[in-house]
């Protein structure tokens, strides 16, 4: 079934939400396919920004897209989709903390069981990777989310993030100039070594 | 070094988009999900987690996770009780009444029956997403919110 997927790609006319939803509802697996495409990885990086491990987040996972099966046909606004499913995912992995961090208190000395150092990518300057693991967590949700394939949207990382729309773009030029200032005296310090 | 704006973005896209793939597994779990729809059940919501309650929690630490579970005039109540690898739930309807009760899992489904006092018990379920869909014969049936245990 994994051959039914279609990535997301920025030159695409996007088949809206609803639509795709609709048919989802009358039992068509391409268009959830689609969906699934377009939103699975957007779902577990906000799982893992949580500092979940590998189960936990695919829990929050399936958890999250079984809720949109119940509501496939009664969602309040089927374009927005997006939104929703990242706001049920961040609540999801919120709740998850939770228990998570009761477990402990019922285990006693047991650590939490979170995301190990996630690697850099193959092939990836692995000095980004690290400069950014090491910025404040907003930084890091936030640029972790926008470079993310397929890419999501504005309204998307809103919602994962439950941050205002309008302080996407300022937080973004922040963050980068951060990143900018940290990966140029990480430069220096190589070249001074 | 990253003078250059546009080549810092296009060195963060490559540090971000390979990293921390979605295992197969998550994504066919999602694709597999649509199988799961009951279009002619009612959804009962979840109204009430204790494992949310930011009080410290009722009777200590070893108390069971308590769920409420509401649709429009029933009310679906489950304690559930955790061991290393599985869930043991003890569950009543109010109002009470009789009824067969599907608990689902991704990969299974367990049927278990409400006595006339409404409880139910439905041991050694496994950890993970589940939703119990309530047959209250002669009304709808009712299924609960799926919610990881």
């Amino acid at each position: 079934m994994t051959d039914l997927i279609q990535r997301r790609s920025d030159d695409d006319e996007e088949v809206p939400g609803g639509v795709l939803l609709a048919a989802a509802a009358g039992g068509n697996e391409v268009a959830w396919a689609t969906l699934v495409a377009r939103y699975d990885r957007l779902l577990w990086t906000i799982a893992r920004m949580h500092d979940l491990d590998a189960e936990s987040a695919a829990d929050v996972c399936q958890t999250t897209w079984l809720r949109l099966v119940e509501r496939v046909d009664r969602l309040r606004d089927p374009d927005r989709v997006g939104a929703w499913l990242a706001t049920t995912a961040r609540h999801e992995s919120r709740r998850t903390l939770r228990k998570m961090m009761r477990e402990k208190a019922r285990n006693g000395a047991a650590a939490l069981n979170r995301a190990s150092d996630i690697a850099p990518a193959p092939g990836a300057d692995d000095a980004v990777w690290h400069a950014v693991a090491a910025m404040p967590e907003r930084c890091n949700r936030l640029l972790r989310l926008l470079f993310l394939t397929p890419q999501p949207r504005y309204s998307e990382i809103a919602a994962a993030l439950d941050m205002p729309i309008g302080s996407i773009g300022p937080t973004r030029s922040r963050c980068l100039r951060r990143l900018r200032t940290m990966l140029e005296s990480d430069g220096e310090g190589r070249d001074i070594a | 070094m990253m003078a250059d704006s546009a080549k810092m973005i296009s060195e963060l896209r490559t540090a971000l988009t390979g990293v921390d793939p979605v295992p197969g597994s998550v994504t066919a779990a999602a694709l597999a999900s649509l199988g799961y729809h009951r279009p002619e059940a009612r959804l009962a919501e979840l109204a009430a987690d204790s494992a949310l309650s930011s009080m410290a929690v009722r009777g200590g630490p070893y108390a069971p996770r308590l769920l409420t579970f509401t649709a429009p005039g029933l009310v679906i109540e489950v304690e559930i009780t955790s061991t290393d690898d599985h869930r043991d739930l003890v569950g009543h309807l109010a109002p009470s009444r009789t009824a067969d009760i599907e608990i689902r899992w991704p990969g299974g489904t367990r049927t278990t029956r409400a006595d006339p006092t409404g409880h139910f018990t439905a041991p050694r379920i496994p950890h993970g997403p589940i939703s119990m869909l309530c047959h209250p014969t002669p009304d709808t049936p009712v299924a609960t919110t799926w919610t990881s245990i």
